[in-house]
This record gives structure tokens, C-alpha cells and sequence, in this order.
């Protein structure tokens, strides 16, 4: 080490963090990654998660007594949509659970859950659309709703695989620096 | 004693992968960068602030600030001098203070040895960047850090290089002139 180095380091030893300190001051550094959730927001996931139940319980209980005579497509859809909202009473249980959420994994899944419902429900009232002309407006509402899901989604997507093309670009780069360096 | 900083991320290409990791949500990154530059930014801003309670909490908030404007960085391989940037700004604004206060300038005492050239006492020079002038005093404390290049330093501060450069010399001399003093008093 050199006597620079060593002055800095000296330097940076003359004014410690105190260690009561960067406990406080790790938790508000995790606290960026794992927002805790405010009354209002557990309220707004509260909303979903129950939402999600509500919706599961009704369609599985209508997938399961509906008549012999119900298509296998009708009831597969009950299914699939029971599916679905058991779906995001999960990701609101776990959130409310945590009591936060973390600002990349939570939306990425967030994201993924509502581009899967959003094509299911149109899905749905497509289906419906070839036998009954009333679901017609079900199916602008939901293919409205799916094009700006897929909107985030395709915009989510590009913006990882630019950082990560450009993370593994930088890590040959760095590669290539450490091997002319040994040379 | 006090917790030993990671190794500075020196090249251009490892500021970025940093950066890169860090806007990825990579936790891991977060930390890295935390480890790394926690004691600087903080010696600096206590420098600037003379309070540990306030340059603990403008570190806090810049690290803040770090998180939340990660992504406006146009430049990922300057990440030290933003980083420092951040820093400075917070402090000022914990010391509800915007403009720098003059510089006088000092002429250097030849019979002095250069401060880096001499085997100074680390902790006299921490007690004598306290006893200089503010601009002084931070120049010289980003000068000792050694994380930024000249330009760097003037990028930081807002200032032309040349000026760092004078400002650096008149800095030199005050620090010296405080540590002949502080050895004559002895």
C-alpha cells in the first residue's frame, strides 16, 4: 500500500460511523428495497387479496355444480379464472404478510400476474363473443386492459435485457482488462 | 477501530457494472456500493458539515437520493464524482447554505516539506483540515480521499479544473501553516 493510500485510510479512520448509528442506518437502506406499507396501502392490497378470494371461491364453487350438461370449455374457464384469482390473493397475502413490498421483485411478478389475467379475461369474453353478441363490451374493456398490461410487460422486459446485454458486455470488457493487465 | 472500506471500483467499466447491478435491483450491488463508499462520503460531508449528528443524516439522505435517482445518471462511469455531488448537495442543504464562501489566497512556505511527500501524522492533518477555510477545507479533504481525478474534483465543486488547481495550492499552504503551528504550540 502506498503512503497515500495509507494517509486516506488513517484520514478515514479519524471519523468513524458509529455502530448504534449504522444499525438505524441499515434498516432505512433496507427499507429503500422493502418499502413498508402505510394504513392506505395494505388498504389497496387488501382490496385484491380479498377481491382474489371472493372471485376463486365463486368460480370454484360454479366450476364444481354446474350442470353435467356444461361444456368442458365453460367449465375449464371457471377453473382457470378460480385459478387466477387464488392467484393474486396470494401475492396480496404475501405482501400484506411482509408488510412490504420490494421495489423490483414485487412488480415483476406483479406485472407477469396482471399480463396473465388480463389475457385469461379476454380469452373469456372472446369465447363468449361467438355466442352471444352482449359480451361484446366485456371484451373491448378486457382487450384494453390486456394491450396495457402488455404494454408494461414489453416495456419491463426490454429495459432488463438492455441492462443485463449491457451488464454482460461490461463484464467481458472487464475481463479482457485484468487479462492485459497480467500481460 | 473501524470497519475496513472495500476496495474503489477504480476503472471506468467497474463504476458501471456497479451502477448496472445496482439499477438491476441486485442487492448484493447495493451493499457493495454502500461498503464502498460509506467512510468516504461520510468523512466528507463531515468535513463540510463539522457535525457528526448532521453528516450522518446527509448521509442517510444520500444515499436516498442515490436510490432514487440511480437512473438518471447519463454517465455510469463517473459514478464517484455523482456520488460526491449528491453528497455535497445534501450537505448544503443541511447547512442551509448555497454559495461557497471566498477564497483568500496564501502563498506556500518553501521551507516547508510538500505535505505529500512528508510523513505526516495522519491525525494532525484530520485536525487541520478542521481549522482552514471551508473551501479549502473541502478541496483539500476530496484532494486526500483520493477517489476523484482533478477534473473530477472540479465537476464536483462545480468549478473550473484550473481554479481546483490554485485552490489546491492556497489549500496546501494553509494546512501547512496551521500544522507548523499546531507543532511550534507543542
Amino acid at each position: 500500500m502506498s503512503e497515500s493510500n495509507t494517509m486516506r485510510a488513517r484520514l478515514l479512520d479519524q471519523a468513524p460511523i458509529p455502530g448504534a448509528y449504522r444499525k438505524a442506518y441499515e434498516d432505512a437502506l433496507r427499507s429503500l428495497f422493502e418499502r413498508r406499507l402505510s394504513g392506505w396501502e395494505r388498504v389497496r392490497y387488501l382490496v385484491p387479496t380479498a377481491g382474489g378470494l371472493t372471485a376463486a371461491t365463486l368460480l370454484l364453487s360454479l366450476a364444481l355444480t354446474e350442470p353435467a350438461t356444461t361444456p368442458p370449455v365453460t367449465r375449464g374457464l371457471l377453473f382457470g379464472l378460480a385459478v387466477l384469482g387464488a392467484g393474486w390473493f396470494a401475492i396480496g397475502m404475501r405482501v400484506l404478510r411482509k408488510g412490504s413490498v420490494h421495489l423490483v421483485r414485487d412488480r415483476r411478478t406483479v406485472v407477469r400476474a396482471a399480463l396473465l389475467c388480463t389475457a385469461l379475461q379476454m380469452a373469456f369474453f372472446a369465447w363468449r363473443c361467438t355466442s352471444d353478441t352482449d359480451a361484446l363490451p366485456g371484451l373491448l374493456v378486457s382487450s384494453t386492459l390486456f394491450l396495457l398490461a402488455v404494454g408494461f410487460w414489453i416495456e419491463q422486459s426490454i429495459r432488463e435485457a438492455r441492462l443485463f446485454a449491457r451488464e454482460e458486455r461490461l463484464r467481458s470488457r472487464l475481463a479482457e482488462l485484468r487479462v492485459e493487465d497480467r500481460e | 477501530m473501524a470497519d475496513p472500506t472495500p476496495s474503489r471500483p477504480t476503472s471506468p467499466e467497474a463504476q458501471e457494472l456497479l451502477w448496472l447491478r445496482c439499477r438491476r435491483g441486485d442487492r448484493t450491488a447495493w451493499e457493495e456500493l454502500v461498503a464502498t463508499w460509506e467512510r468516504p462520503l461520510f468523512y466528507y460531508v463531515r468535513q463540510m458539515t463539522r457535525s457528526e449528528e448532521r453528516a450522518l443524516q446527509a448521509l442517510q439522505e444520500t444515499w436516498v437520493q442515490v436510490f432514487t435517482s440511480l437512473g438518471s445518471l447519463t454517465d455510469p462511469a463517473r459514478l464517484a464524482p455523482w456520488l460526491y455531488t449528491i453528497a455535497r448537495r445534501t450537505a448544503f442543504r443541511s447547512l442551509g447554505r448555497q454559495r461557497d464562501e471566498p477564497v483568500e489566497s496564501a502563498q506556500a512556505d518553501p521551507l516547508v516539506p510538500d505535505l505529500a511527500e512528508s510523513e505526516h501524522d495522519a491525525e494532525a492533518v484530520h485536525l487541520g483540515l478542521s481549522k482552514i477555510a471551508a473551501p479549502l477545507r473541502e478541496v483539500l479533504t476530496l484532494f486526500f480521499l483520493e477517489d476523484l481525478s482533478i477534473a473530477e474534483i472540479a465537476q464536483v465543486l462545480g468549478i473550473p479544473a484550473g481554479t481546483v488547481k490554485s485552490r489546491l495550492h492556497t489549500a496546501r499552504a494553509s494546512l501547512r501553516r496551521v500544522l507548523v503551528s499546531h507543532v511550534q504550540d507543542e
